[in-house]
């Protein structure tokens, strides 16, 4: 069986975060398979891939935390407490080339994992549910608001599984800026509350899935609440991630390996700091 | 644009070439295969008029629900027209992708196509071979 490569680091900030997933998923083919869970240094606001920066101005609660770009797609998450993995798999590996498989396995492992503790944690497949979205327990103003009619607003031009549905979902409307207010097939919900969601990047020599774990409730992002809070315990985040690892193993077929950082991952990790992640260009690419 | 005439490359773009100007001009795209498996999708981002591509590298970027994914051009030279109509309509990437789903115009820096292109059956057999 092949090795899953497992990293866990201590929690750094979120450019460094950024520019080591990127340079985990370039040097995929040599590393192969790698699984990262990480912190946050301080509670980050990372945005998708294609989201607009000033969006996050309509994100009252989270203003005064730093943000940063994701190289993945998706919604913006805060960073406070959770969890973070980045998932990469080199093209060679059965799922790199099967997008909605991966996002199902990873996540089908986090339910396994929560199971053991008696969480009743499942995967959303309800198709219209899939298609929506919720704005949090207050109701609150998670949504940006449209674009004036000459500048369609990003997310107008959504072409989903809806249309062929013939099913008016609202997605004329932008989807919710926060990813914890999206509802996409295949989430990890409790009850009605999103607590996991991944999104992901790919190249033509791999695939970086990133996903969030929601432990509690953030004062930064006060309307998504965490497991502890859904659960009404303390988690311990240690046997999560034990648990988590050896699941993903199991379901992608790898034997998980505690490894430390390789040296030309952290080279590379540096240049794109610099030329990157700690480049406003990049953080402000979409205004 | 019959896709039994056209080149494809491993990463699942399509590109045609016609002479304009006593140059060559690719025009491409992505393939129905590649579109069909990205599914819902959700943002475009492709090269300005003017900048230069290389062959293999990334020239542009597609978001579905699940994915963001690079576009790589099939070949050296210059961008010389954006469809902005696909930027802005994103079903005529999964209703004509071999024709108004079109990306861009690229003029070659030498009037050749690279090596490693695909013709049609080839593609074929790699998608066939590729699990999605």
């Amino acid at each position: 069986m092949d090795i899953l490569r497992v990293l866990l680091d201590p929690p750094y900030g979120g450019a460094w975060n950024m520019a080591f997933d990127e340079a985990l998923l370039e040097h995929a083919p040599l590393s192969g398979p790698t699984l990262r869970l990480y912190r946050w240094a301080m509670p980050t606001l990372s945005l998708g891939y294609f989201q607009r920066y000033e969006d996050r101005h309509h994100h009252q609660a989270s203003l005064s935390c730093p943000v940063v770009r994701r190289p993945s797609g998706g919604g913006a998450i805060l960073h406070d407490r959770e969890l973070t993995y980045a998932l990469v798999l080199p093209t060679e590996h059965h799922l790199a080339s099967r997008p909605v498989a991966l996002y199902s396995a990873v996540h089908q492992a986090l339910v396994s994992a929560l199971k053991a503790w008696n969480v009743s944690a499942e995967i959303l497949w309800n198709e219209t549910l899939c298609q929506g979205s919720t704005q949090g327990e207050d109701g609150g103003s998670s949504r940006p608001a449209r674009a004036p009619p000459s500048q369609p607003a990003r997310g107008e031009a959504h072409l989903s599984n809806a249309d062929n549905l013939g099913l008016d979902l609202g997605r004329s409307l932008p989807p919710p800026f926060m990813c914890f207010a999206r509802r996409s097939c295949g989430d990890v919900v409790v009850g009605p509350h999103k607590i996991a969601g991944s999104a992901q990047k790919r190249i033509k020599t791999g695939i970086l899935q990133h996903g969030s774990i929601l432990l509690g409730r953030s004062p930064f992002a006060p309307e998504f609440p965490g497991l502890a809070d859904l659960l009404s315990r303390c988690i311990q985040v240690e046997r999560l991630i034990s648990d988590f690892v050896e699941e993903v193993g199991a379901l992608l077929r790898l034997r998980p390996t505690s490894a430390e950082a390789r040296s030309a991952d952290i080279a590379r990790a540096q240049e794109l700091l610099t030329t990157k992640y700690r480049n406003g260009q990049w953080t402000m690419k979409i205004r | 644009m019959n896709p039994e005439e056209l080149k494809f490359t491993p990463t699942h773009e399509w590109v045609h070439v016609n002479e304009a100007d006593g140059g060559w001009v690719a025009t491409v795209g992505l393939t129905q295969h590649a579109v069909a498996a990205l599914t819902d999708l959700v943002f475009l981002e492709l090269p300005k008029v003017g900048q230069q591509v290389q062959a293999a590298k990334p020239m542009g970027v597609v978001e579905s629900i699940k994915a963001v994914s690079d576009i790589y051009s099939p070949v050296d030279g210059e961008v010389v027209e954006v469809n902005q109509a696909v930027v802005d309509q994103l079903n005529l990437l999964s209703q004509d992708p071999y024709g108004e789903g079109w990306l861009v115009k690229i003029k070659l820096s030498e009037n050749k196509l690279p090596d490693g292109l695909l013709d049609y059956e080839g593609y074929q057999k790699q998608c066939a071979a590729e699990s999605y």
